[in-house]
């Protein structure tokens, strides 16, 4: 198949050739090399970077990628080129100065330093933040450059065009932008602040200047840096981390060069002077500048001698002494300059202090701070420090200032709390004298009147003394559960504790179930029946505890009987055939319990009103539900009650097939009768089960209770019913007569789950899909003819089909291993085969179809490739060759094409032209990118006659259609090796 | 007058086969290719060489029309409808060749040369009878490059480019 070439072709010839599409141009430029630079540029070939675009473009310019591949070749070219180029602020330019600055990545530093002026005068780095503000590499790279072959002067006007500041209006309403002001979204990661502060000395003054102008206008275009984590004294180039980082690195520079340039010069105290006038004595007057400065003249007490009386005394010049002394910047420099004042002075500022901070008592703990700095020369005048600490004034020698904020490992400082004892003397204390001091030394009111001021990151709170107690449990389980009736005493004992004993229990219960097999559990059983008689007798006081200034949380009893429910629950859980406790000993103590847990308030019906509930999932879903479920105590207490009738069962000696005495039906009988939250009622549902199976014929009448049908139960019945659906499958339960019609009410439900945050299979409708699917891949009498298979596809919504064949699809034919000891029955093979072609035949939808992607597989002699071939080739119709699921299909492609060619070729056609290429689906060309198989079926196709005109024809298609790049040229190599 | 001494031929030998340039045959490979997509069965190339052949006959009074029908033919599954796919979709032919461009004014000829088959007698803009060979020699190149145009590939362009980009640039 040769192909006429024009020998010769004039400059309007090839220009016209490459611009009969993108493709053209893309290949034209990607194939040029050196030597056509200069020609192609001073003929216009290289125009379209000049060219203004008011639309955002869509592709990358192929000349840009040129110039880019060009840079390392022929950077003095390439650098006129930039240079002849305007950028402005239309689209093109934005693309055009983001290609200019990978170029600039490559560029040697003599090219590099002829570009450096035009990116700050054209404010690149700002017009490239809407699509790249990501490119921090680049900028790595140019400034390594200059820095490594000496470029400084370059280098320095680089860092002021990197270094352009966010307009005030995105700083101050942006949330993205409040914290970075820069426009380089990974500024630090450049190291343009250690560049600026290795500067050379005849340099650094000029990146002092810049650091601190930037510093002053981040600082005026907003105000939401305060730095207030910072400490000027201790500051480091590389320590900052996430918070604020890159105005923390700026701040650090800036104060790297003033050590250099001052601290290291205090020897000629002009010099020093000089460069604090030219660069700080005017610097704009805000709290983190003041510090600053402070910071400064700390360096050379000496030299600043007046600038620092000044600054001393301003604290008394302002209304409110923080704008002044926040921070540790005021204090440290107070202890590291205060020794150069004249005798009168000091004397004087230690007047000021008592006056202004004696007077009230919430003032002198801060007046005291401040007096300590002076120590050294309070030490020396015996009179003058008595005096102070006569007026209440505490001279701390080991005090030291801290930030404001205190950050750990880059993040605030953790709240951690404390208790009285340390964890090894609580382990040697007696239980009784535990809960003596529960009761009268360890109130949470004691505990928060232990703490001070300072003690807010590390607060001594009955959460501590909690911790304490739940980790000291398992060391001395069986006396802690012979004991348990001491840490309920209802007004005498706080609840917290309570809630901590029983918190601790269960946890010591899961993670030791051997030791708790040993327990004899009387005692948490006497203190749950104590905790029920207590709340029976009277019940207990609701809603949420106002906590004190140093306490986390405190647990309500709420919180207690919701611990109690789970301990009940942890006692009954089975594991390796055996439970932690003597069942047939606890029964009726643990029913009772179950019984007075099931009459709990919560959840309330706030708890379900989605616009009072904790959760972000407003829509009533199904996952919404259970959540709340087993956040609640009546929950909570259901669970217990469901892990209960299993046990009971198990040890039943009632009736043949009945497996639930009567007290326990009774229960669950009065449980429903009253029931009217959702939460419950979808705990109704999904432990349905195990009722069933303990009395089929019981709870048969009880059915149209859980699963109401008057209107005005309709919300409580669709809780029961995504209850239901979220358990497996049982075949007796899934035929019952008297449970197949709720399956039949489920598909009329309305989607109640509709909301943008429902999640995938966690829906009624999802829900009901899988069970349906489960079925028809399991039961054979599910299927064609059965009446609720025939009217979940003819009264059925898509989504819940789509549901049905993504599932079939995922969770056996394409699964390495499908459903456990699932097999593929001819019988099983056969309906697949049938389903599939009665969809094709009955269903448009393309939902439905796109799940389709699931289903091709060749590895489980399901399907025939041929036939394969042909369904998918009808399927790719119904989805204009869109698939949701592709690996099949691209793993199969040479074994259809082997076996079907002509209709491969049509999926070829409809999958990677229509789907992928026109219908710009970016999978389809992602996946064509990371695997050949559809390489090697197209060189099946091409080399088989009866394909090959038109694989030669999809070929040209795909390679001059996609407008994603050379994604697709590879597939030249089959036309150009198989002539 | 030596022609005359020798003795002559009787019967009607094959007359010459038309001989084409190579951009002919390339054109008429690709028409081809282009029309065998559809399955169809006679071959433009045959009906292209039909035409010259038949232009080329000046004794034959009728031979305008008759190469006009011929290249006629050639359009006429092109311009008449779009080509199917085994789905069952239609598609224009061109666009199923994977050509570059997918209208590059082919009616315009199409339009003439129907004017032409039909004697003009369905329409008034042409006057057949002054329609001389040479008109037609100028139709034919409008012809055939306008189907070079409609026929080329991006693999062709690719080809044309590497071929540019193998010299040097012009001085």
């Amino acid at each position: 198949m040769t192909v006429q070439v024009q020998p010769t072709m004039d400059k309007e010839q090839i220009y016209e050739r490459i611009n009969v599409d993108l493709d053209a141009r893309r290949y034209f430029f990607h194939k040029a090399d050196e030597r056509w630079l200069d020609w192609l540029w001073r003929n216009g070939f290289l125009d379209a970077i000049k060219e203004e675009a008011a639309t955002p473009f869509t592709t990358r310019t192929p000349e840009l990628d040129y110039l880019c591949r060009m840079a390392e070749k022929r950077p003095d070219i390439v650098v006129d080129i930039m240079l002849a180029t305007p950028i402005s602020t239309d689209n093109r330019s934005q693309e055009v100065a983001y290609g200019f600055l990978r170029i600039c990545r490559v560029l040697p530093a003599d090219q590099l330093a002829r570009v450096v002026r035009k990116i700050r005068a054209e404010r690149w780095i700002p017009l490239i933040d809407v699509i790249y503000r990501h490119s921090s590499f680049e900028c790595e790279e140019m400034l390594k450059t200059l820095a490594d072959e000496s470029f400084f002067e370059s280098l320095l006007v680089l860092a002021e065009a990197v270094l352009a500041v966010r307009p005030k209006e995105e700083l101050e309403n942006t949330p993205l932008h409040r914290n970075n002001p820069f426009y380089l979204e990974y500024l630090t990661r450049t190291g343009i602040f250690r560049q600026l502060a290795s500067l050379e000395t005849e340099y650094a003054e000029a990146a002092l200047a810049l650091a601190i102008q930037k510093l002053s206008e981040v600082l005026t275009t907003s105000n939401n840096f305060w730095l207030l984590e910072v400490d000027f004294f201790s500051l480091q180039l590389g320590q900052s981390d996430s918070w604020q980082e890159e105005v923390c690195e700026l701040a650090a520079l800036a104060k790297a060069l003033a050590v250099r340039l001052i601290g290291k010069r205090c020897d000629n105290a002009q010099m020093a002077r000089d460069v604090y006038v030219r660069h700080f004595a005017s610097l704009p007057d805000n709290r983190v500048m003041r510090r600053f400065k402070f910071f400064v003249l700390s360096l050379c007490p000496a030299a600043f001698k007046d600038h620092l009386k000044q600054a001393y005394f301003s604290l008394f010049e302002t209304d409110n002494y923080y704008d002044v002394s926040s921070g540790t910047e005021y204090e440290k420099t107070l202890r590291e300059g205060f020794h150069v004042l004249s005798a009168e002075d000091k004397k004087h500022f230690i007047e000021r202090i008592l006056d202004t901070f004696g007077r009230q008592l919430d003032r002198k703990r801060y007046g005291s701070q401040i007096l300590s700095m002076t120590l050294l020369y309070l030490n020396e005048l015996p009179e003058l420090k008595e005096r102070v600490e006569k007026e209440g004034f505490v001279l701390n020698p080991d005090y030291e200032p801290r930030p404001d904020i205190v950050m750990e490992d880059g993040e605030f400082s953790i709240v951690s709390s404390q208790a009285p004892v340390s964890q090894e003397e609580f382990g040697q204390l007696p239980l009784a004298e535990i809960a003596r001091r529960l009761r009268y030394e360890w109130t949470p009111a004691d505990l928060n009147a232990r703490n001070t001021e300072d003690d807010f990151y590390n607060p001594m709170n009955a959460s501590g003394v909690g911790d304490r107690l739940q980790n000291d449990m398992p060391e001395r389980l069986q006396q802690y559960v012979d004991n348990a009736t001491l840490f309920f005493e209802r007004d005498a004992l706080d609840q917290n504790y309570t809630y901590a004993f029983l918190i601790g229990m269960q946890e010591a219960i899961k993670n030791h179930k051997a030791a708790a097999s040993e327990v004899n559990w009387d005692g948490v059983i006497n203190l749950c029946c104590a905790i029920k008689d207590s709340g029976e007798r009277e019940p207990f006081e609701r809603g949420q505890r106002v906590t004190g200034w140093h306490d986390n949380w405190l647990a309500d009893w709420g919180a207690v009987h919701s611990a109690m429910a789970d301990v009940l629950r942890e006692l009954l859980i089975e594991q390796d055939g055996l439970i932690p406790v003597d069942f047939g000993r606890y029964r009726n103590r643990i029913l009772e319990i179950t019984s007075y847990l099931l009459t709990c308030p919560g959840p309330t019906p706030a708890d379900e009103q989605a616009e009072t509930s904790s959760s972000s999932d407003r829509d009533g879903s199904i996952t919404y539900l259970h959540h709340l479920a087993i956040n609640s105590a009546r929950g909570r207490a259901f669970e217990a009650f469901a892990s209960f009738v299993v046990q009971d069962g198990k040890k039943s000696k009632y009736d043949a097939g009945i497996k639930i005495s009567g007290d326990v039906k009774r229960l669950y009988e009065r449980v429903l009768q009253k029931e009217n939250r959702r939460t419950i009622m979808f705990l109704f549902g999904r432990y349905l089960p195990i009722f069933y199976f303990g009395d089929r014929v019981w709870i048969r009448k009880l059915l149209p209770r859980i699963f109401p049908q008057e209107p005005a139960k309709m919300d409580l019945y669709a809780a029961a019913w995504g209850g239901f659906l979220t358990r497996d499958l049982y075949e007796e339960m899934f035929f019952d007569p008297e449970i197949q019609p709720l399956y039949g009410r489920g598909l009329a439900l309305p989607d109640v789950a509709k909301s943008p945050q429902r999640q995938r299979y966690s829906e009624p409708d999802a829900r009901l899909a899988q069970h349906l699917a489960l079925a028809f891949m399991h039961y054979q009498n599910f299927g064609w003819g059965h009446q609720l298979f025939e009217a979940f596809w003819d009264r059925g919504t898509p989504g819940q089909h789509a549901h049905f064949v993504d599932f079939v699809g995922r969770s056996f034919i394409s699964r390495d291993k499908a459903e456990e000891s699932f097999e593929f029955s001819q019988e099983v093979k056969s309906r697949l085969r049938k389903l599939w072609d009665w969809r094709l035949q009955k269903d448009r939808k393309q939902e439905v179809f796109r799940k389709f992607g699931f289903w091709i597989n060749l590895d489980k002699g399901i399907f025939d490739p041929a036939w394969l071939a042909q369904r998918v080739r009808q399927t790719l119709e119904k989805t204009n060759g869109l698939l949701e699921w592709q690996h099949e299909l691209i793993k199969s492609a040479p074994q259809l094409a082997q076996a079907a060619p002509e209709e491969t070729l049509e999926i070829a056609r409809l999958y990677l032209f229509k789907g992928g290429v026109r219908g710009n689906e970016q999978g389809t060309l992602w996946h064509w990118e990371h695997d050949d198989k559809w390489i090697e079926a197209f060189e099946i196709l091409y080399k088989n006659p009866s394909t090959r005109r038109e694989t030669d024809a999809l070929v040209n298609r795909l390679i001059g259609e996609n407008e994603k790049g050379k994604t697709l040229w590879p597939l030249k190599k089959i036309l150009v090796e198989n002539p | 007058m030596t022609e005359e001494l020798q003795p002559q031929p009787i019967g009607n030998a094959s007359s010459t086969p038309v001989r084409l340039t190579p951009e002919q045959e390339d054109l008429c490979r690709r028409m081809d290719e282009l029309h065998a997509l559809d399955q169809l069965q006679a071959k433009p190339s045959d009906m292209f060489r039909g035409a010259l052949s038949v232009i080329e006959d000046e004794n034959n009074t009728d031979r305008i029309a008759q190469a006009a029908h011929s290249l006629r033919e050639i359009l006429y599954p092109i311009m008449s409808g779009r080509s199917r796919t085994l789905s069952g979709t239609r598609e224009s032919p061109f666009e199923k060749y994977g050509s570059v461009f997918l209208d590059v004014g082919l009616g315009r000829i199409y339009g003439r040369l129907t004017d032409l088959a039909h004697h003009g007698v369905t329409s008034a803009r042409l006057d057949f009878l002054n329609f001389s060979a040479s008109d037609f020699d100028n139709l034919m190149k409008d012809f055939e490059a306008t189907m070079q145009t409609a026929l080329i590939r991006p693999i062709d362009v690719h080809r044309s480019i590497d071929q540019f980009l193998s010299g040097d640039p012009p001085q």
